[in-house]
């Protein structure tokens, strides 16, 4: 029998012989100092875009003619990430560059953070950090304090907030009544003097309470600036077998700005109203997973203003006034370019390892379906995973809908990206 | 007079299987007993073959308490660095770094792929999932049938060899309600890790659900450890490198 000890600060091998082969184990980053540790991944990416010959927007971006309607974009993004650690002090830092034809790029710190265990139950956070509250997977009403996601791929990396957060946990052994965890979150206001100096007295104030009991995990939040945008929500997440797991968020704003379109102009509101999210993921013997989720928003457009604000765009690039069409540009590209911009979608996502038993591949198919006025985007993925740490992802995108529909009015009829990814 | 002589002849059968049930029940706590110490951590390391003979590695940083609390950082290769998992119970939780939010998974899932599923990887003790009884024995093993408690479990039987003289575990047999064979789990190199703590530091694992395929489980610095319950829960998976 052969004697392995264990000693922290010195490499370990532990040889062992299965069937006919050695196996080696070399336990890793055990001997090395403490110091910064960086990894991340870097994104090649090839896009190429088929748009729309008549399409209101596009005529409005790129201008009337005079370029073909197939064309490509040539990015490199990086995702780099640094982080430090010694005994109960830590810091993180989250960064994205991005680099595109022909020249250009841009940098940005997603986050910046230092983290304090105070014991066991406390832990203190301070900086720029990117926050994921909610339960839904491709929406989170609940998630007052997030950066935008993008249901398209909610698993992207995202600029975080400056915030400050003191955690407290706590672990019962009653099967009913497991855990339990407050979240205290201190931001600074939206809007700050010379875009530098923070009013004390309209920091805004949010936290989060989770339970876990009876196998079920629940959560309530809180949110309120002294602008008198006040929110509560709550989530609820459970597995119910060993396949399926369910979700639900519900939110409450009050005094909520939202806009509506009239045949001109964008119309902002203050009032209260919902969102609310339902979703499911399901696993079967095949390991094919299926992602459900159905969210609605008060505050999005009605299918009557999506109509209005393109008929307004068909209208406007008639005119031979200049000013029209750059006040066309900035309504579209300030109002209705985020994502979900409507009030009922359906997300529907089926993800299949390894199909016909092909190695290392995976096949996606991903839709999100506007209910009020029947438009999707349908994206067909394809991931190819040879070797250890690359990527290689065949990403297409096609829109569908009516013209004067949320997927439809969109300057690009479809898309195809490939992407290699490295990571480190 | 009928009755009591149906009472005198039944009980003796019934009485050797609840006893029956009852060692066997014994037996698989002692089998926990010999696995894992009250409390550790380890380094693991999981290798999966594929069919055209490429393999693929993953490191993972785990910590165990009691029967039902497992959490487990990733360490390779760097794809997967700094994802998380944690398991209370039949409650399993994935966390991805820049997602943020630890989502709900599911003991089917297998979130390195191969033969091992989640419910392999972060398996609770035995004795907590599954009731068992002799079924059959030689003058070297018992031989358990184990039955499900429940219908979250992975596995609703198992067929596990048991050495009489250590209580070491040598081989499992996982099947589905259907009586189908779902994988074999062998138990090889026992091995001394010191602080009493002796067991297979290899488990290899094949299916007949997945043809060529072969996943091997290697463990490596198995050390007792006293750890607080808060560990265990998702406040902390995006820390558990400060454990390390």
């Amino acid at each position: 029998m052969v004697k392995g000890l264990f000693f922290k600060g010195s490499i370990l091998m532990i040889f062992t012989s299965v069937a006919a082969q050695d196996y080696t184990f070399d336990i890793p980053d055990i001997n090395e100092p403490s110091g910064l540790r960086l990894s991340g991944h870097l994104d090649g990416r090839i896009k190429g875009l088929a748009l729309k010959s008549n399409s209101p927007l596009k005529i409005l971006q790129m201008g009337n003619g005079g370029y073909s309607n197939y064309q490509t974009q040539w990015l490199s993004e990086l995702y780099l990430d640094g982080d430090y650690q010694y005994d109960k002090i830590a810091f993180h830092l989250g960064t994205y560059g991005r680099s595109e034809l022909p020249a250009s790029g841009t940098f940005s710190v997603f986050e910046l953070y230092n983290h304090f265990s105070l014991g066991q139950r406390f832990s203190l956070a301070f900086g720029k950090i990117a926050s994921n509250w909610g339960k839904g997977y491709a929406f989170n009403p609940a998630g007052f304090i997030n950066p935008p996601k993008d249901p398209e791929n909610p698993e992207l990396a995202r600029e975080g907030k400056v915030l400050l957060k003191l955690d407290y946990v706590r672990s019962f052994s009653s099967p009913a009544f497991q855990t339990v965890a407050v979240d205290l979150v201190l931001l600074p206001p939206s809007v700050l003097l010379n875009n530098k100096y923070a009013d004390p007295a309209e920091i805004t104030i949010a936290s989060k309470f989770y339970v876990l009991g009876l196998d079920t995990d629940l959560e309530f939040y809180q949110f309120s600036d002294q602008s008198g945008d006040h929110r509560l929500g709550i989530g609820i997440s459970r597995n119910i077998g060993p396949s399926i797991e369910i979700h639900g968020e519900y939110a409450h704003y009050y005094d909520q700005l939202s806009n509506s379109f009239n045949s001109t102009s964008i119309q902002q509101l203050t009032n209260s109203g919902s969102e609310y999210l339902l979703g499911l993921r399901f696993i079967n013997t095949r390991l094919t997973t299926t992602i459900l989720e159905y969210f609605h928003s008060d505050f999005g457009y009605s299918s009557s203003d999506i109509t209005r604000f393109s008929d307004y765009l068909e209208k406007t690039i008639l005119s031979p006034n200049p000013v029209d069409l750059k006040d066309a540009a900035s309504v579209a590209q300030s109002f209705f370019s985020s994502k979900n911009i409507g009030q009922d979608y359906l997300y529907i996502k089926f993800s299949q390892p390894e199909p016909f038993k092909i190695l290392y591949l995976t096949t996606t198919v991903q839709s999100i379906i506007n209910l009020n006025n029947l438009s999707l985007l349908l994206s067909p993925i394809i991931s190819y995973k040879p070797y250890t740490n690359s990527e290689f992802i065949l990403w297409s995108t096609i829109f569908l809908g009516n013209p004067d529909s949320e997927y439809g009015i969109k300057s690009v009829a479809w898309s195809s990206e490939l992407w290699l990814r490295i990571y480190f | 007079m009928k009755k009591t002589l149906m009472i005198i002849i039944l009980f003796p059968l019934v009485f050797t299987q609840s006893l029956l049930a009852s060692d066997g029940n014994q037996i698989l706590q002692k089998v926990d007993e010999r696995l894992f110490p009250e409390s550790f951590e380890s380094y693991r390391k999981i290798i999966n073959e594929e069919p055209n003979g490429n393999v693929k590695e993953f490191v993972f940083f785990t910590l165990k308490k009691g029967k039902d609390k497992v959490a487990m950082l990733y360490i390779e290769p760097a794809s997967e660095r700094g994802r998380a998992t944690l398991r209370l119970g039949d409650n399993m939780w994935l966390h991805i770094p820049n997602v943020g939010r630890p989502i709900r998974i599911t003991s089917m899932q297998s979130v390195v792929g191969g033969v091992f599923s989640n419910a392999d990887i972060m398996r609770l003790d035995y004795s907590v999932e599954y009731t068992a009884e002799i079924q059959d024995q030689t003058a070297e093993f018992w031989v358990l049938e184990a039955k499900a408690i429940t219908k979250m479990v992975a596995y609703d039987r198992l067929k596990m060899w048991v050495q009489k003289d250590s209580y070491n575990l040598i081989k499992v047999e996982a099947y589905a309600a259907t009586g189908m064979l779902i994988k074999t789990i062998d138990f090889k190199e026992l091995k001394d890790f010191g602080e009493g703590i002796i067991r297979p530091a290899v488990m290899e694992t094949t299916s007949p659900l997945y043809k060529g395929y072969k996943s091997v489980m290697i463990y490596a610095g198995m050390k007792k450890r006293s750890l607080a319950d808060e560990v265990f829960t998702l406040a902390y998976l995006s820390r558990l490198e400060e454990l390390r």
